[in-house]
């Protein structure tokens, strides 16, 4: 494992959304003594197959799963990450928005309590070209559930082939198997939103409801739950 | 019934709905990308126009509520139409299916984007490029920069005011001036 690098994973489709977001990629500034790599795996069978042929194909430490459709704004992402995990050897997973609990019915943006900062237009930010994260004024929030547009990892955990088929769930899924593994998961505090998500604005939820179903069924004990009543003891459950 | 079990139950709900809805939808999607590839095979403007009711209005309806990329769709065809009211090159031109209509209007956005956040001269410079290279209307522009997740500012508009000073006539530079004057 190389201590001193960075990852991106992207799971693509679409040549020109993947070139665009490579080209924010390319813009980053690199932490000195840090070295980056990024792999992307076209026409994945699933979601959680292809992170996990790309995981396993990278020696990195730090990896970021990230959709084609988002681009990296913050130029310092790479060592404001860094200060976040080297400030906790608990944090095992950074988001860019998540939720404190986990919802009652298994849909994440249905818990109340949203974190993170989503870039909207017409919102007021600072000058990305002046913007600063700082660890000790900004901070970040402890999470039970990060959404799944940008996922930083400090560790490995394979991600679940055998439930998730399709490309939904597996944030749900992997940010609990952090969590059972005694891990922290954190979404920094933005002042201006480190990424932007281009989604279109519609969610495709068409196939969403038969993998949600399988979440409740395996995690009917963590529905409604605080992160801070998921013991890392029931690291067991579902897995 | 407690908090949890009504939100259940209403999630439920919305799913079935959903899954009774599919066939529909992909009927939606279906005739729109169809519709779009005919016309613009041959630069029919008045097939395309015609999509506008369909998905505002019609039974292209369930997919605009439910595919992200209807509404690009839509956006595009709000621009052709205002562009042909005012007798400008139509947005569709070389466009000759859907795919190549949103690569257009993709790149567009890019370009847009690039001149915003301004990532390094390289960047800026290649975007300019493609705003030069492809000439946009004043209605593009503005369309795309109001209903596509750019937060513009004043800087924005002045630099895509220089650029597009090359093609636009004098008629196009003051409606872009009153256009962007209260942002």
């Amino acid at each position: 494992m190389d201590e001193h690098k960075f990852c991106f994973i992207l799971c693509t489709n679409n040549d020109i959304l993947l070139s665009e977001a490579i080209h924010y990629i390319s813009h980053l500034i690199i932490p000195d003594g840090y070295t980056t790599e990024l792999l992307t795996v076209a026409d994945a069978k699933s979601m959680t197959a292809g992170y996990n042929e790309a995981m396993t194909a990278s020696n990195a430490k730090y990896k970021i799963y990230m959709h084609q459709d988002v681009f990296i704004l913050n130029k310092n992402f790479l060592s404001d990450v860094l200060s976040i995990f080297q400030s906790d050897a608990s944090i095992g997973l950074i988001g860019m928005t998540g939720y404190e609990s986990i919802s009652a019915d298994g849909v994440m943006w249905h818990a109340k309590d949203r974190l993170g900062t989503p870039y909207k237009r017409k919102a007021s930010y600072p000058p990305l070209s002046e913007y600063r994260y700082s660890l000790s004024e900004d901070g970040y929030q402890s999470a039970a559930m990060i959404d799944g547009f940008m996922m930083v990892t400090s560790t490995d955990y394979l991600w679940n082939t055998e439930s998730l088929t399709g490309w939904d769930f597996y944030d749900a899924y992997q940010s609990l198997a952090f969590l059972l593994h005694g891990h922290k998961i954190v979404v920094p505090a933005q002042r201006h939103p480190w990424c932007m998500h281009d989604d279109g604005g519609v969610l495709s939820l068409t196939n969403y409801n038969r993998y949600r179903q399988i979440f409740m069924n395996t995690y009917k004990d963590m529905l409604g739950r605080h992160y801070s009543e998921i013991p890392a003891a029931a690291k067991d459950e579902g897995s | 019934m407690d908090i949890f079990s009504q939100l259940n139950l209403s999630t439920d709900k919305f799913f079935q709905e959903l899954n009774e809805s599919k066939e529909i939808i992909r009927t939606s999607w279906s005739y729109i990308t169809g519709t779009l590839d005919a016309a613009l095979k041959g630069q029919d403007s008045k097939s395309l126009l015609a999509l506008i009711p369909y998905i505002e209005q019609g039974e292209g309806t369930p997919a605009y509520e439910h595919i992200g990329e209807s509404r690009q769709i839509l956006r595009i065809l709000h621009i052709v139409r205002l562009e042909l009211t005012y007798q400008k090159t139509p947005f569709f031109l070389h466009c000759a299916d859907k795919d190549s209509l949103m690569e257009k209007y993709m790149l567009s956005l890019f370009a847009l984007r690039r001149l915003f956040f301004r990532l390094s001269e390289d960047s800026v410079k290649e975007a300019e490029d493609w705003l030069l290279r492809n000439k946009l209307s004043v209605f593009a522009i503005y369309v795309i920069i109001q209903e596509d997740f750019i937060f513009a500012d004043n800087a924005l508009y002045g630099k895509i005011a220089e650029l597009c000073s090359a093609y636009w006539d004098d008629g196009d530079k003051q409606l872009f001036l009153s256009l962007t004057a209260g942002n």
